[in-house]
């Protein structure tokens, strides 16, 4: 077997397939339908709860995916099929597990694109107040959603390299 | 038909709907086993007693992929694995199947009836090779079955 070679890609070149998959994957685990919103900088505070994948090979990112508290209750109970407290660790489990398949969704449709990536296994955060704080350096993307089951966000870090527009 | 599956994922919410969706699919009565990781799983294998295996890919200590291969160069029954798993690329489908040795591919998510519709012809095959054999040498296989 052969793989196909890789192809330079900027930083943040296929960020939309984060979306794209959020988007996918909720419909598909949860039966609910994402709308992209502004973004919201209320969406981490009264409880919140992140989960972090990192995605390696020809893009280096990590995908965050972040859930108040109100949202994370009512979406892991819609993927496990019964009620999980926010406080519980399956509440860690559940939503490092929509992460993980959020991110596997997005690694084959980077894969669909000839782009070759691995992803790691999933760190979950949970606090009544959070703030993501990424390097200087690093580009930043956040995309916010409603939903029925409550707002949510997707995030995506990649950090800069050589050629790239500041 | 009764089996016993070993169920193999760190999450515990995902072995418990991977549990939920195969009693759904009413393709056997299921009992179960319950292993976090790869290395938990060996030591969990029973070859007497699993009649199935289900095992997720990305997992800390051992993955699956490693998990397929220590079973299979290790036990001569060849007890059914499927891969339950978020990797759905065709390397990596082609690397559970043809290169580890996994029956059967299912990538995450996945509904009950998805699942039946992937597992039916690992069930159809289970149902040939469980049924008695006809004629004279048939009947000699299975005095020494």
């Amino acid at each position: 077997m052969t793989s196909a070679p890789s192809i330079p890609t900027a930083a943040l070149d296929h960020r939309d397939c984060v979306g794209e998959a959020a988007v996918s994957i909720f419909s598909a685990t949860c039966g609910v339908q994402l709308t992209p919103t502004a973004e919201n900088d209320t969406l981490c505070e009264g409880g919140v709860i992140i989960a972090i994948i990192s995605v390696v090979g020809d893009v280096e990112w990590s995908i965050f995916l972040g859930l108040p508290r109100d949202t994370a209750v009512a979406l892991a109970a819609k993927f496990a099929g019964f009620e999980i407290p926010f406080d519980s660790s399956d509440m860690g489990d559940a939503i490092g597990e929509l992460t993980n398949i959020l991110a596997g969704e997005v690694k084959n449709r980077l894969h669909a694109r000839k782009l070759r990536c691995e992803i790691s296994l999933p760190s979950v955060i949970r606090a009544e107040s959070l703030r993501v704080l990424v390097q200087s350096r690093a580009n930043v993307v956040k995309a916010c959603f409603a939903s029925p089951a409550g707002a949510l966000w997707t995030g995506l870090t990649a950090e800069k390299g050589p050629g790239l527009v500041a | 038909m009764d089996i016993h599956a070993l169920v193999v994922d760190d999450s515990g919410i995902m072995r418990k709907l991977v549990m939920k969706s195969l009693h759904e699919t009413q393709l056997a009565n299921f009992t179960f086993t319950e292993a976090c990781d790869g290395a938990d799983a060996l030591t969990k294998f029973d070859p007497e007693t699993t009649g199935m295996m289900f095992v997720d890919w990305n997992m800390p200590n051992m993955n699956g992929v490693d998990l397929v291969r220590r079973i299979r160069s290790s036990q001569k029954a060849h007890v059914p694995i499927v891969m339950i798993t978020t990797e759905g690329t065709v390397e990596k489908v082609e690397e559970a199947l043809d290169n580890a040795g996994a029956d059967c591919f299912v990538v995450k998510p996945f509904t009950a009836d998805i699942l039946r519709k992937k597992l039916e012809p690992l069930f159809e095959k289970l149902s040939q090779d469980a049924a008695p054999k006809k004629g004279f040498f048939g009947r000699l296989a299975n005095q020494f079955a």
